[in-house]
């Protein structure tokens, strides 16, 4: 509806306990990946910048448009922002055909019915649903009825797209597809059309967003490029998304001293002060577990970061079993291994006759461990 | 069910009773002990029909039927029923849209007394409507003396009281489907640059369809039977007031063949009505 520019949000708002506190900005043609765990505001986030909740602080700005100006009560409805909105459940209109659902948004502004039809067929086309113009909805698969809402909500060519976990109520087939379908849309380099997407799949994240935040507990804790943030994680959660294991500490000179006191070394550092609060990065697939008894052969050995642990429950994860690692129930001294995840060949836990409750030895080479700065709150 | 087809597959936990139910399936549920109750429950409502039916001469019922006094009785319960659920879908459906809307203690106000008329005995009703609109009362007062008009036994005395009787029937229907699902449709609406207005035609009433044919045939049914406020507001003046049910109450005290014969023609009044437009909840589980 209107050439959109770039999104600028800073939103201030209370729902019981809860307060939200972000500042998220967008530049014209770009993505932006939201990552939080549930509860941590990201749903509330985007009802404030669709118009659909009024932030109790801040404003929210498309382009050269002020759509919410708390301070000078501005609040814009949302007929009149210019934001499209897709969501988990596509939310067709029951009683329409999915032309006339495509339609809709044209229609509601007034184009004419030709008109309007034009516009839908073009964008039916774009995302390969054309064929389905006279299905009703009830008629359509998940995939099909995702891809003809998001056809609606870009059809209606708003300045802004906000998709709220657009994949996440789609199975393991259709996924993937509409993955690469929002690809192809999102990253089309229309500078007219910015994007916001909340995601719980760090994949999203990395396909389809450029840049990234994560909220938690109602604030920004982290935020950069897409890459760069899963890459080098600073908190549990992003680490978690990211499928990577995190240790928390302090930097010490080639390593980590945990909190119990265990050093880890690592083979990068990425230029953290020492005694700075830091964290140890480490893919699970890096984590090599051994039968318990083993423990001293396996100290004796070139491994230093070495613990002692219990299995404390195994997952199949696609071709290797996950484990999730619990500490020893001896003592402290191995606190760090608490709650890592480590990735094993089917082959070897048979082997190894791996279950819940047996004790274990881990080892993760220095070679897999990156030590960054840890987020302390204020950045 | 109203509409939200789109988020199957959300609970799991649904899916073990979206098996297709055939003659086949065990109904695991209901204990054998309940069918007695249910049975005399059945009864209760359907052997009195049954009654009517061993006493009606049926040689004579055409003749009975194509009385003077029973055609105008017809005629006049069809047109004040009709124009009385008209009323009611006219300023039925937007109260019903307000009050699903409406939230708080206010909205539990409203919806008290938009439900008075359901359990108020309809002789109440009708006395509280003449005491409104006769010749005493305040309004009926003002429209005497401003307009000349006098509404208390008249035809539109008639569709005054059957519109107060039925309007909850309607009303109740459509603020449960409204209540029963949420705004999402709504708020996609908005976001497509639909206002309010747009929303309400294009989104709220196509969805409420459903809901709004099945509180309409309701809403007919009760007001083709309203009898307590009419008498009361409108009295029985044959032609002018005397609806088919006022007709039977006549009959039956001089001429309780004809009466009979009434009753009938309003009991299979009710069964097309049902057969036609056949409320959602009489379909059963699809």
């Amino acid at each position: 509806m209107t050439p959109g520019g770039g999104l600028r949000a800073t939103v201030d708002i209370t729902r019981g306990d809860f307060r939200l506190r972000a500042d998220v900005g967008i530049p014209p043609g770009g993505v932006l990946a939201v990552l939080g765990p549930n509860g941590s505001g990201k749903s509330t986030l985007l009802e404030c910048i669709a118009g659909l909740r009024h932030p109790h602080g801040g404003s929210v700005s498309l382009g050269e448009r002020t759509l919410t100006d708390v301070a000078r009560g501005v609040h814009i409805p949302p007929h009149r922002r210019g934001v499209g909105v897709l969501g988990q459940a596509p939310l067709l209109f029951p009683h329409c055909t999915v032309q006339d659902n495509v339609a809709f948004g044209p229609r509601a502004r007034g184009a004419g019915r030709a008109a309007a039809r034009k516009v839908a067929r073009e964008w039916m086309e774009r995302l390969a649903v054309a064929e389905l113009a006279a299905h009703k909805p009830h008629q359509l698969s998940g995939g099909q009825a995702q891809r003809v809402a998001l056809a609606r909500t870009l059809a209606d060519e708003p300045g802004l797209v906000l998709l709220d976990e657009p994949l996440a109520a789609l199975d393991a087939d259709a996924g993937p597809a509409m993955r690469a379908v929002l690809g192809r849309v999102l990253r089309d380099g229309d500078p007219a059309r910015c994007g916001l997407l909340v995601t719980h799949d760090p994949l999203d994240a990395l396909t389809l967003a450029d840049s990234v935040i994560v909220l938690s507990g109602g604030a920004v804790v982290e935020q950069g490029a897409t890459r760069e943030v899963l890459a080098a994680p600073r908190t549990s959660f992003t680490a978690r998304i990211a499928g990577l294991n995190l240790v928390t500490g302090r930097a010490v000179a080639d390593g980590l001293r945990t909190v119990d006191g265990a050093v880890l070394s690592a083979a990068r550092c990425d230029g953290v002060r020492a005694g700075a609060p830091a964290v140890a990065v480490f893919p699970p697939g890096n984590v090599t577990v051994y039968p318990g008894h083993t423990a001293g052969v396996v100290r004796a050995g070139n491994h230093r970061n070495t613990g002692s642990a219990v299995v404390e429950s195994l997952e199949p994860h696609g071709p290797v079993v996950r484990l999730r690692i619990a500490a020893p129930r001896s003592g402290p001294e191995h606190g760090w291994v608490a709650g890592l995840t480590a990735d094993v060949a089917t082959a070897a836990v048979a082997e190894l006759g791996l279950e819940p409750g047996q004790e274990v030895e881990v080892a993760v080479p220095a070679e897999a461990i990156g030590v960054h700065e840890a987020f302390t709150g204020q950045s | 069910m109203t509409g939200t087809g789109n988020n199957a597959g959300a609970t799991s936990a649904g899916s073990i009773r979206a098996g297709r139910t055939d003659d086949t399936t065990v109904a695991v549920g209901v204990p054998r002990l309940l069918r007695v109750p249910a049975a005399l429950a059945l009864a209760l409502v359907a052997l009195p029909i049954v009654g009517l039916l061993l006493r009606t001469e049926f040689t004579r019922l055409p003749e009975l039927l194509s009385s003077q006094a029973s055609l105008h009785a017809l005629r006049l319960s069809l047109t004040t029923a009709s124009l009385s659920t008209l009323a009611c879908i006219v300023l039925g459906v937007p109260l019903a849209v307000v009050l699903a809307r409406a939230a708080g203690n206010l909205g539990a106000l409203l919806r008290t007394i938009v439900l008075l008329p359901l359990v108020l005995p309809p002789v109440v009703g009708g006395l509280a409507l003449l005491y409104l609109l006769g010749v005493n009362g305040f309004l009926g007062y003002l429209l005497d003396v401003v307009a000349g008009a006098r509404v208390p036994f008249t035809t539109a005395a008639v569709v005054l009281a059957q519109t107060f009787v039925a309007m909850p029937f309607l009303v109740i229907s459509l603020e449960g489907s409204l209540r029963a699902r949420d705004e999402n449709y709504e708020r996609v609406a908005a976001t497509l640059g639909a206002r309010p207005w747009t929303v309400f035609t294009r989104v709220t009433c196509p969805l409420l369809l459903p809901a709004l044919v099945s509180g309409t045939v309701l809403c007919f049914a009760r007001a083709l039977g309203e009898f307590g406020a009419t008498i009361t507001f409108a009295g029985s003046l044959q032609g002018v007031t005397r609806t088919l049910p006022l007709e039977v109450y006549a009959q039956a005290e001089s001429d309780i063949d004809s009466a009979i014969a009434l009753s009938l023609l309003l009991i299979v009044i009710a069964i097309v009505v049902i057969g036609v437009a056949r409320p959602r909840s009489l379909r059963g589980r699809a």
